[in-house]
């Protein structure tokens, strides 16, 4: 096997045509970037966290990871293998290799099947075997076993439905596993069960995760790495650890200090931002961050896309107000690792 | 700022006690809130917590006189500033809600009308309870949207709900509540579909308003990290029963009841990646047939025979504290293991 990472996504662009407001006229459409330009890796064994805004693209991201669309540009690699424009039947061995869990568990399971018949599905398409013993060992990696093969996804808990469904990703032995906001429906008892499973799978098994959520404290317990989207672009990158700490771009320090508790800054010292994230059809010139920036600088924040720096934790921001002598090449940025 | 007192001992402006809500199924009567006690200080941030069916939002319905059938207050008080609120005729209780107390609700989508611009909602509010001119009244709205941060009241005023952000909209619910110059809010999840940095903003609202506005606030919520923030007593439920009162520092750093501690100990934001997470096997009971035993005990890292036995005390520590349970003197349970979030270098 080759050096290459597990996963790499380089400059991924996915643009969606859309319509501009609900009573424009066809002619003008509009287009949504809702990815532009991300790149980042994930090697065996690691999990990278996404955050960011809501409709800032962390999604987007998945689906072209799981190849569920197509990108619009850049490249998508697995083991080194660019699967960017690979046809579905050339897919169908890698997708075995990439497997996804969902938030919402209640409409991801079939309601019709048993627990037994679920985690089947996925062992027959690929020809695998399947009978009860090896169900039953599946299920027993997600702590599961006789009481629950027979039941319907409706005579499960909100955990156990999860767990379900983590079940039937890892049923083919996957290496990675793109989790959306896996845990975020769940009460803090049970949300704390399924990341310890995950981590076990990641420990244990070796597993690469990109895992997706809106709660800090979820990617900073359980990624090594963390990626901070804002409209569509990453804007910050690096270890979780030194990022959390110590945020770079304005954004990240405005993201960490609004978590709620003790486990943000005190009240004081929160960073409150001005409005909401602009709408991405008409995303603002320069920084996409500057209409809500604390920081701005002035024009060349309206004008510039800032430059990558490099950050003291070993990672990357982008953002004009970062000293000029950690700037680094865009194509680097998504290289840069711990 | 203000300095609000800790206990409102003297003269609560909400005061519930031994509250019950039965609501009967096929299996037999559900007692979804089981002997609650609460009170809501002038000036005060009090926090509701427990998980996903402890009864939280029932609470705040019976509270509010919108329990809907077949759910229905089977025993117990509610005062409101000293009235007893279940003595008033349902016309007088309807007056009240609305003007002298009001909510937040769970689900901001749901709880607009999707088919009416948010200012028409607003001003159907305020008519039902004042007799403001027309006039004065779109002055009213204005001023509202104004006050709870929306940028452009006019505009905002025609937009329907679906032409909202979730922030806005949460807003908009929020502006609805005060409309009528309430003493007591009560915020049910405000923010649970919302993001971090949109969250932040509410909840400086919320701030706000109770620091400038003299309101009260009940807040109910299942994130401690929103209560810390926030609250200065924190009530925690579990199976439709208050099981601790503190303040919110008394739970983070010395909780006496074992599922507060367990509840800490799940929180991600308690451990680095290093350390699995604390975890509670099982779920919360539905509690048809109450038999006297700690309705905690079969998920209790430290349940006794008599847990199982005898229904458990509510023992008192200090002025405020209090957790119904055998052990709650005797154990030393551990709160919030030092969280390696955020203590760093933050602006
Ligand atoms: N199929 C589509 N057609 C048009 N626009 C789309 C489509 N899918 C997503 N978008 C838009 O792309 C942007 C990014 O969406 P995405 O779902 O990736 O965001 P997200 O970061 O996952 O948000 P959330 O936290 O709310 O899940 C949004 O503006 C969204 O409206
Ligand atoms: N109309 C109803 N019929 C039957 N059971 C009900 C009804 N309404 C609520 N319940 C039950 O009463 C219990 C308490 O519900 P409640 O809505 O107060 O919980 P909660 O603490 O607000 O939970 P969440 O955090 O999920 O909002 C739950 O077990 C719920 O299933
Ligand atoms: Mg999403
Ligand atoms: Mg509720």
């Amino acid at each position: 096997m080759s050096d290459e990472p597990l996963l790499k996504v380089e400059n991924l662009h996915v643009h969606f045509a859309t319509r501009r407001g609900l009573l424009a006229s066809r002619r003008r459409m509009g287009q949504v970037k809702a990815v532009d330009g991300v790149s980042f890796e994930v090697a065996s064994g690691e999990a990278f966290g996404i955050v960011g805004e809501s409709g800032s693209g962390k999604s987007t991201i998945a689906a072209s990871v799981m190849r569920l669309l197509r990108p619009t540009a850049g490249r998508i690699l697995i083991d080194g293998l660019d699967i960017t424009h690979l046809s579905e039947a050339a897919l169908r061995p890698l997708r075995r290799e990439v497997q996804m869990v969902f938030q919402d568990t209640k409409s991801s399971l079939n309601p019709y099947l048993t627990v037994e018949q679920i985690v089947r599905e996925p062992l027959i398409t690929y020809g695998l075997p399947s009978d009860r013993v090896r169900i039953l060992e599946i299920l027993a990696r997600v702590g599961l076993g006789e009481a629950h093969i027979d039941r319907y996804s409706n005579q499960l808990s909100g955990g156990q439905r999860q767990r379900i469904g983590i079940a039937r990703a890892i049923a083919l032995s996957p290496r990675l596993i793109v989790a959306d906001e896996p845990v975020s429906a769940l009460d803090v008892s049970i949300q704390a069960q399924i990341l310890n499973l995950l981590r076990s799978l990641r420990k244990e098994l070796g597993l690469g995760f990109v895992l997706i959520s809106h709660d800090i404290s979820v990617v900073s317990y359980f990624c090594q790495r963390v990626g901070v989207m804002y409209l569509g672009r990453l804007v910050e990158q690096g270890p979780t650890a030194s990022v959390m700490r110590q945020p770079s771009h304005p954004y990240t320090k405005a993201l960490i200090s609004a978590v709620p508790g003790r486990f943000g800054a005190r009240a004081e010292r929160r960073i409150l931002l001005r409005g909401e994230a602009p709408d991405p059809i008409s995303p603002p010139r320069g920084c996409a961050f500057h209409t809500r920036c604390p920081v701005k600088m002035g024009s060349i924040c309206e004008t510039f896309p800032p430059p990558y720096h490099r950050t003291a934790g070993g990672g990357w921001a982008a953002c004009h107000l970062l000293s000029s002598q950690s700037q680094i090449a865009e194509s680097q940025a998504g290289k840069v690792m711990i | 700022m203000r300095l609000i007192p800790i206990s409102a001992a003297t003269d609560p402006l909400l005061e519930v006690r031994d509250l019950q809500v039965r609501i009967p199924t096929r299996r037999g009567d559900l007692l979804a809130v089981d002997g609650v006690d609460l009170t809501v200080g002038a000036g005060e941030i009090v926090g509701v917590v427990g998980e996903s069916g402890s009864g939280k939002t029932l609470t705040a319905y019976a509270i509010m006189g919108l329990l809907s059938a077949p759910a229905v207050i089977s025993r117990g008080v509610i005062r409101f500033r000293g009235q007893d609120l279940q003595a008033l005729a349902a016309e007088e209780r309807g007056r009240m809600r609305g003007s002298a107390m009001s909510m937040v609700f769970q689900e901001p989508l749901t709880a607009l009308n999707p088919v009416f611009p948010v200012g028409t909602q607003i001003r159907d509010v305020i008519r039902r309870h004042t007799n403001l001119s027309d006039r004065s009244i779109r002055g009213r709205i204005l001023e509202l949207l104004d006050h709870v941060g929306i940028a452009g009241p006019e505009r905002v005023a025609a937009a329907y709900p679906f032409e909202l952000s979730g922030g806005m909209r949460q807003r908009i619910l929020i502006a609805m509540a005060i409309a009528c110059g309430p003493s007591l809010v009560i915020a049910d999840e405000p923010t649970t579909a919302l993001d971090t940095t949109i969250q932040a903003q509410i909840l400086e609202l919320l701030r706000r308003l109770v620091r400038d506005d003299g309101i009260s606030l009940l807040l109910i919520s299942h994130d401690f990290g929103i209560v810390a923030d926030l609250c200065q007593r924190v009530y925690v439920m579990y199976a439709g029963q208050v099981v601790e009162h503190a303040t919110a520092g008394q739970l983070f750093d010395r909780p006496r009841h074992p599922y507060t501690s367990a509840l800490l100990g799940c929180m991600p934001a308690a451990r680095d990646g290093d350390a699995p997470l604390d975890t509670i096997e099982g779920t919360v009971p539905t509690v048809i047939d109450p038999k006297a035993l700690c309705r905690f005990a079969d998920r209790c890292g430290y349940a006794q025979a008599r847990c199982t036995e005898q229904s458990p005390p509510r023992q008192t520590f200090g002025v405020v504290q209090d957790a119904l349970c055998f052990r709650a003197a005797e154990l030393t349970l551990p709160g919030l293991v030092t969280p390696s979030l955020t203590d760093g270098v933050l602006p």
